[in-house]
């Protein structure tokens, strides 16, 4: 859960913003917040650093690659003593698998799931809850697709104590646990007031703590 | 999938999220760097325990060292699953980015390291997602796959450590530029413009991290039960929960699959050193009995403690006039297999906790304990705690 991002009232309360979806996105704090992407221009304490790296980097960088490439060898070396010549000729397929898995369906899920999350955000009051939603959904999959082999080797195990759990029972509990964590977040998310003048004790109590936190957070920074 | 509406390919700048940064490449790179540092060095530990040089010394204390290695193997590997995952997408947009090529004769170099690059990446990433897949896979005894497991587990372990130390060296300037963190970090960073503003929908990175790190904390918290056993009821994503097995202890070989026969009467224990003794089980039973508290600890990353009842190794070395420092070849009535026979270093057959146990947690071992007598020493894998003994034999 992350308690900064979901409190949409620390910045608007000191620095108002309009909220309208045709309005160029502006970060309400973009004045003090010194520039720190790609696109920035260099910082010129930096610079210097940037064009001529300094002798010790240099070297590090070396005697990295050269380990890195000697262990490399060195697990190749390995493979190719240990492995028969049909494993060999099979474990690329199985590598290339992996990737693929990663790249072209784990991440672009993530990525899409994402992406429709965004755009639903846009509506009116998804603001609240959009972070919230997202953890949740997150987390489900994340143990979903830990939870997928053990439901599908489950009552296959070799013996009876590998294995000895009702997995499927256990998933489908920790998913609800999962939900329910979120939909409470949701509910007491919605529950809050616009306004800190008019909020509850409590409500105004953790945003007072969460302005202390961002302030020192600020000097942290400096 | 929004991106794949795009009749074209996606380009690098196709992915809107400011959170594809290398601020956050950094932070995450460094918890999956740690991650996979740890699960190197105690899986290099156990490659160690299973296959150990001559020059090299292994105490047999502190008797649960290897519980707590092994543990953590099974643990780092596990939450490394998200943290790689989240890693991947931070720098997905690269793997559309344009290939230097066909370069022009200046750029040649520059091209050459970018290809050369590109290929690390590919072998760093291609072997960690299946080395944590057949890991994961291990722990369940499943192997689906046309190659040994453990041959390949360990070789791709160097492969892995060798092109994430070319990594490092490829993008130390880029890991500098950002490896201290700065207000932005705190910041939504604009998104795209069909959106609200970022700081009311937008994640942050420090929220990004905070997500990622509360990934990890669940997959760690619901699988490190099955080595903790007080966290065992809640252990829902181990494939080991404590206390279930015969004698209330799990089980990784049973009598069965090591085809091991019912024991008759006549069943013999033979140690052969100077004197060659052999015992019946009531002789043994009759030797002067000792206790230890020793935790059986897998390989595959379960443990749980045990009290164990038997004859303390040492002692037997005594009665057949061997010198105190011998190493001790433990065999098995097991037929075939790696571990029927194992190797007991002077330092763990002098041990006073190492037994030939013939008890469990208070009744004689069950067969799938390795009755009638096993090895239970100190600081060792389960693999190497032999069960179903019949002979020991002192090495010169």
């Amino acid at each position: 859960m992350t308690p900064n991002s979901q409190s949409p009232n620390d910045n608007t309360t000191t620095n108002p913003t309009p909220i309208s979806p045709d309005a160029t996105p502006r970060p309400p704090n973009a004045d003090r917040t010194p520039p720190d992407s790609d696109h920035s221009p260099p910082d010129p304490d930096h610079s210097p650093d940037d064009a001529t790296p300094s002798p010790s980097v240099v070297v590090v960088r070396a005697a990295l690659a050269v380990v890195g490439v000697g262990f490399g060898l060195w697990g190749l070396r390995l493979l190719l003593h240990s492995l028969s010549t049909d494993a060999l000729v099979r474990l690329p397929l199985w590598l290339g698998g992996a990737v693929l898995a990663d790249d072209f369906l784990l991440v672009p899920l993530t990525i899409g799931a994402g992406w429709l999350l965004t755009r639903w955000s846009i509506g009116p009051d998804h603001h609240r809850t959009v972070t919230t939603i997202r953890t949740t959904l997150l987390y489900a999959g994340i143990t979903t697709l830990v939870a997928i082999p053990l439901l599908l080797r489950q009552g296959k195990g070799i013996n009876p104590t590998v294995l000895p759990r009702d997995y499927f029972r256990d998933w489908l509990l920790l998913e609800a646990t999962i939900v329910a964590v979120g939909v409470l977040v949701v509910m007491i998310q919605q529950r809050r007031p616009a306004r800190p003048s008019q909020s509850p004790v409590r409500t105004q109590r953790r945003l007072m703590l969460r302005r202390s936190r961002a302030s020192s957070g600020d000097m942290d920074g400096r | 999938m929004g991106d794949m509406k795009l009749p074209a390919l996606p380009t690098e700048k196709s992915f809107p999220s400011p959170l594809h940064h290398p601020r956050v490449a950094t932070v995450i790179g460094r918890w999956l760097g740690i991650a996979v540092t740890i699960c190197f060095l105690t899986g290099l530990f156990s490659h160690l325990q299973q296959a150990t040089p001559d020059w090299l010394h292994i105490p047999s204390r502190p008797s649960s060292l290897y519980r707590v290695t092994q543990g953590l193997h099974i643990l780092t590997g596990t939450v490394a699953i998200p943290l790689l995952l989240a890693k991947l997408w931070t720098v997905y947009p690269k793997l559309f980015a344009k290939l230097p090529w066909p370069p022009s004769r200046q750029t040649l170099g520059t091209a050459l390291g970018t290809v050369l690059e590109r290929l690390s990446i590919l072998v760093l990433v291609s072997a960690m997602a299946l080395e944590l897949f057949i890991g994961f896979l291990n722990t369940l005894q499943w192997y689906p796959w046309p190659f040994p497991f453990k041959e390949t587990h360990y070789a791709l372990a160097w492969i892995i450590v060798g092109a994430l130390l070319v990594h490092l060296a490829v993008k130390l300037p880029l890991i500098l530029a950002h490896w201290k963190k700065t207000p932005a970090d705190r910041t939504p960073l604009p998104q795209p413009a069909d959106s609200l503003p970022p700081a009311i929908t937008g994640l942050s990175r420090r929220g990004l991290f905070r997500t990622v790190a509360g990934a990890g904390a669940l997959i760690g918290v619901a699988s490190i039960g099955q080595s903790v056993p007080a966290l065992g009821p809640i252990a829902v994503l181990a494939p080991r929960k404590p206390g279930i097995g015969p004698q209330g202890l799990p089980v990784n070989r049973t009598a069965h699959d090591a085809g091991v026969p019912r024991i008759g009467s006549d069943w013999r224990f033979t140690i052969e050193g100077p004197q060659q003794l052999t015992y019946s089980l009531e002789e043994l039973r009759a030797l002067p009995q000792s206790r230890s508290e020793l935790p059986i600890a897998c390989v595959e990353g379960w443990s749980q403690g045990a009290h164990w009842e038997g004859i303390r190794i040492r002692d037997l070395l005594r009665f057949c006039g061997a010198p105190a420092a011998s190493r001790v070849r433990v065999v098995s009535m097991e037929q075939g297999g790696f571990h029927a026979t194992s190797e007991l270093p002077p330092q763990f057959a002098d041990d006073p906790l190492t037994l030939l146990a013939l008890r469990l947690n208070g009744s004689d071992l069950d067969l799938d304990h390795g009755f009638p007598a096993r090895v239970i020493a100190p600081n060792r894998p389960g693999v190497l705690q032999t069960k179903w003994v019949h002979r020991l034999e002192i090495l010169p």
